[in-house]
């Protein structure tokens, strides 16, 4: 097994102004960054340098491809919109495919509404089956995010923590496992 | 199955070619099976690099275009 660390970088999946969905990602990141042997970043969509005018591989930030291609699971922080992701995150994920292949990916959903974004979750898996990415079965909801978050990012509810600690557990075996598998089985 | 390894392009070491995937346009040929063409996955398992490239063997020159 390799001795490198995991690198799972945490995507803020929106540009909003005022967005909640940045809470909610400093703190996953806050967290993935406790843990021994995982390197992460958090990467804010609106940042990057995408070509608005052309999709597709090749055309986004370089430097993002160059982090999705070093990262062994990613983590989505996706607000729900109308029922699905932000067309910004979308635009950035399609501008990769080979560098996601085989990789585990795990979504943070964030919703102002009761439901937690889990229509966000389900519009999500079949888009990151599709880019070659492998899906957890643990989601963290921050629903109504207006009364888990203070004004100043802080969580008002400590039973987060728990189920972020859960959602990470299984990530980081995640991607452990299909690192291994990467690296060292080949196709028949 | 590839027909040969590929070099890491970062170390150089010998890659593994852990998946296939069909994409639907670049520079490969297609297959008249899967409609597509089938892109290998390689990975590097010294330095965890990964790339890809089209299968060797198993495709027809790619019709004009793409998917747009």
């Amino acid at each position: 097994m390799s001795d490198r660390p995991l690198s799972i970088p945490v995507i803020l999946g929106t540009a909003r102004q005022g967005r909640m969905s940045a809470h909610a990602a400093r703190l996953v990141h806050g967290e993935l960054g406790k843990r021994e042997g995982v390197e992460t970043q958090l990467i804010d969509v609106g940042a990057l340098m995408h070509r608005l005018d052309d999709n597709g591989q090749g055309t986004g930030d370089p430097a993002f491809a160059e982090c999705m291609n070093r990262a062994d699971a990613i983590v989505l922080v996706a607000p729900e919109y109308n029922h699905a992701m932000p067309g910004l995150l979308k635009h950035v994920l399609d501008s990769c495919l080979q560098e996601y292949i085989h990789k585990a990916a795990g979504i943070v959903a964030v919703s102002a509404g009761p439901f937690g974004g889990t229509r966000v979750i389900e519009t999500s898996l079949p888009v990151l089956r599709e880019l070659g990415l492998v899906t957890i079965f643990w989601d963290v909801n921050f629903g109504s995010v207006g009364k888990v978050f203070g004004e100043d990012g802080v969580l008002l509810d400590p039973s987060f923590g728990r189920r972020i600690d859960k959602f990470l557990g299984e990530l980081i075996w995640m991607a452990k496992t299909l690192r291994y598998g990467r690296e060292h089985i080949t196709l028949q | 199955m590839p027909v040969s390894h590929m070099q890491c392009p970062r170390c150089g070491s010998t890659m593994n070619h852990h998946g296939d995937k069909v994409v639907y346009h670049g520079s490969g040929r297609v297959d008249p099976d899967l409609g597509g063409i089938v892109e290998e996955m390689h990975a590097c398992p010294r330095c965890g690099y990964v790339t890809s490239r089209p299968a060797e063997d198993g495709n027809v020159p790619a019709p004009a275009g793409g998917a747009r």
